[in-house]
Order: C-alpha cells, then sequence, then structure tokens
C-alpha cells in the first residue's frame, strides 16, 4: 500500500496559508516529500483571488479592510473565494503518479471522486458535476458563482470550489468546502458575485464539527486511491520555505493586487 | 492530431521553428488540446532570457495555472501580443496564429535534444499508455 502524508494544519491567516501550500509543492516537485494532502482553514477571514484574476476590480477591498478580511492571490486559476466558514484541503503529489492521469481534468475528476465518498459517509447527498465544454473569460469573478468541471454539488448546488497550479512534475489542486454560508457578506466583498441561489454549504443539509469532515474525507481518499494517510509536520525546508514565500511573495501587495501579463 | 514535420518537439509539448539562429515557440496541438480553452496567457517580457527545460510562462485553463516549459535557450526578441485579446488563438491555431514566443538562440545545439515530429508523435502515444 502506498503512503502518503497527512497534514491538519492550525487556522492561519490567508498569506501563511498559501505559503505553505507552495512550499509543499517546491519539496514534493524536488522528490523531498510524499505526495500530501492538506486540511487548513483561514483566521482572519479571507479572500482568495485566481492567479490571473484582478483583485482591484474583482474584490472590494474597501469593505474587506473595514471587516478584517485579507486578500491573497493563488498560484493557482480559478476565480475569487472568500475563505470564512469552510474547510480548504490541498493535495499535493507527482504528475506521474499511477492514481492520477497526467491531466487537468482526469485529476478534477478523481479528487472529487475522493471528497464525494467521504462526504457520503456523513450522509450528504452530492453529486459531480458533468465536464461543462465552455468557461470562459467572461466567466462571473466569484468562484461558487457557477459549478464547474468536474466540481461537487447538492441539489445542483455548489458545494466545493476547486483549482490547479501544474508544473515541474507536480500539481497542486487545492479547494474551499463550504461548512456555513454568510450570504450577505458574500455579496458585499465580492460584487461579481450576481447568483447566490447557485450555491450552498454543508450546515444547509447537516450539522458536523470539523474533526468528523476532516476523518471522513481522509477515509474517502484512502479509500478511493487505496492508499494509507499516515498523520505527519511540515519538513524543517517546508517550514523555512514558506516562512520565506510568506514573507517575499504573500504578505506583499505587488503580489496580491497586479495581475501577471507581460502581454 | 497534427504534427508538422518541419518543427522540433520537446517533451513537455512546445515546439520549435528555426529561422536562422532565431526560434519560434509554441504549444502542440496535443497540448493545446489536453489543456482545454485557454483563457489566459503569461508570457515572458522582451530582452529577458529563457532556458531550455525551464518555466518561460503560464497559461490558464478549466481553472488550473500549467507551466510552459522552453524548449531552447536564448533572449526573448518578440512575443505574440494577439494573445492577450484572443488567447484562443492557441487553440485555433497552435502552429501558426497561436505561437507564443520568439527567442535568439544562445546555443543551438540544443535543438539536437529535440524530437522529430514522429518520435514526438510516439512520445505522447507512450505517455497516454
Amino acid at each position: 500500500m502506498k503512503f502518503w502524508r497527512l497534514i491538519k494544519s492550525m487556522p492561519s491567516d490567508a498569506f501563511t496559508n498559501m505559503a505553505v501550500d507552495e512550499a509543499i509543492l517546491r519539496t514534493v516537485s524536488a522528490a523531498k516529500s510524499p505526495p500530501t494532502l492538506r486540511f487548513y482553514s483561514w483566521a482572519p477571514p479571507s479572500i482568495s483571488v485566481g492567479y490571473f484574476q484582478n483583485s482591484l476590480t474583482d474584490v472590494n477591498v474597501e469593505v474587506c479592510r473595514k471587516l478584517g478580511i485579507d486578500v491573497v492571490r493563488r498560484l493557482t486559476g480559478g476565480r475569487a473565494v472568500l475563505h470564512d466558514k469552510e474547510l480548504t484541503y490541498s493535495v499535493i503529489c507527482p504528475e506521474n503518479d499511477p492514481h492520477f492521469p497526467d491531466n487537468i481534468l482526469g485529476t478534477y475528476k478523481i479528487i472529487s471522486s475522493c471528497l464525494i465518498r467521504g462526504l457520503s459517509y456523513l450522509g450528504l447527498d452530492v453529486s459531480l458535476t458533468p465536464f461543462v465544454k465552455k468557461i470562459g473569460k467572461n466567466a462571473p469573478s466569484a468562484c461558487f458563482s457557477s459549478p464547474s468541471h468536474y466540481e461537487i454539488t447538492v441539489a445542483g448546488k455548489k458545494l466545493i470550489g476547486s483549482a490547479q497550479r501544474r508544473g515541474e512534475g507536480v500539481f497542486l489542486q487545492h479547494g474551499s468546502i463550504l461548512m456555513e454560508l454568510d450570504r450577505e457578506s458574500l455579496k458585499m466583498v465580492l460584487p461579481g458575485l450576481v447568483r447566490l441561489d447557485t450555491v450552498t454549504s454543508i450546515s444547509d443539509y447537516l450539522s458536523v464539527d470539523m474533526t468528523s469532515l476532516i476523518s471522513s474525507l481522509v477515509k474517502g481518499f484512502e479509500e478511493e486511491l487505496g492508499i494509507s494517510l499516515s498523520e505527519g509536520f511540515l519538513s524543517d525546508e517546508e517550514v523555512t520555505l514558506s516562512d520565506r514565500y510568506r514573507e517575499e511573495k504573500y504578505s506583499q501587495r505587488e503580489w496580491n493586487f497586479s495581475r501577471p501579463s507581460s502581454i | 492530431m497534427d504534427f508538422p514535420k518541419d518543427l522540433k518537439y520537446h517533451k513537455e509539448h512546445t515546439w520549435v521553428k528555426v529561422e536562422g539562429s532565431r526560434a519560434l515557440i509554441g504549444i502542440t496541438d496535443h497540448a493545446q488540446e489536453e489543456l482545454g480553452d485557454i483563457v489566459y496567457v503569461e508570457l515572458p517580457e522582451r530582452g529577458s532570457e529563457s532556458e531550455q527545460d525551464e518555466s518561460f510562462g503560464t497559461v490558464e485553463s478549466a481553472k488550473a495555472i500549467s507551466e510552459l516549459f522552453a524548449p531552447v535557450s536564448g533572449r526573448v526578441v518578440d512575443i505574440n501580443e494577439d494573445l492577450a485579446d484572443q488567447p484562443e488563438l492557441i487553440n485555433d491555431d497552435p502552429y501558426d496564429s497561436g505561437w507564443l514566443v520568439e527567442v535568439e538562440m544562445s546555443d543551438p545545439s540544443e535543438l539536437d535534444s529535440l524530437l522529430t515530429a514522429d518520435t514526438y508523435k510516439k512520445y505522447i502515444e507512450e505517455e497516454k499508455g
């Protein structure tokens, strides 16, 4: 049986959360760490925007500042997410790992199957959105506005929003699992979020604490992939790297408020 | 799927068209198909140096950011500015109007390490298993 590392991180701020995901991505890419499943949450509440998004136009930065919500840009694609009462998962794994096909959609599909299996142990009737042919540039600026490829919905409403980064022989997929939904805050901080009837949270269906949610999801990954997850911690190198990425990148205005492009 | 014979191919699914000491670079038909609809492109600045096998840009498709790897080393002399408004050119026409960058090669002998159309085609068939 293949062993993966499980990391349950303490709630951290947006800059640390994104720095840790990148640190693990680097060490897995260098074959210094095993494939890793990590769970974390965000304190204070934060908005993460997609790599190519313009946070100044897609996020109401002024309202975020007043409400104490941090804004961070992710390494992954996709749209803006408010991380408040939720659990985030991240999977960091070599692209040539036999559990996953070497492509974007196949990876979404398999990780979604793990999440669905995990959520089903809680009694949640979740399903997989089929492949969506066209998601254009003009998609709504908020992630949860519409279900995307192979994402997870309950009664047609989106419950988990996920995104990926691929390169240097490794993929990172992370996603936000909504536990409770504060629709008013969402509307205030993400002006592009026009429809709130397309999104749902676990609390709309059942009551579950973070510990039970994590253990169900761990079981889902173990059984779906046929792996064994053993709880571990960040290596010394990952701690050093994540401190550096937090300091030099994710806490910097230049990273968070200017989108990449030379064209 | 189309793999023009006059191009050289890198295992990270980029192609090179050699014109003297310059190389036009793009991604292959196979790559654009695997990526799906490309919605954003990030390219290096003109005048910057890119290294063979190193990342020189990214594309976004299906909420995934994928890094692009340089098939040869050199100084970037031109970038395809049309991709800012029309990233779909990469999907529609990967070997022509969907080109990415042009570089002045610093070590043309690197071309020897690239694959021909036939060997690239075999390589992706093996990759698919």
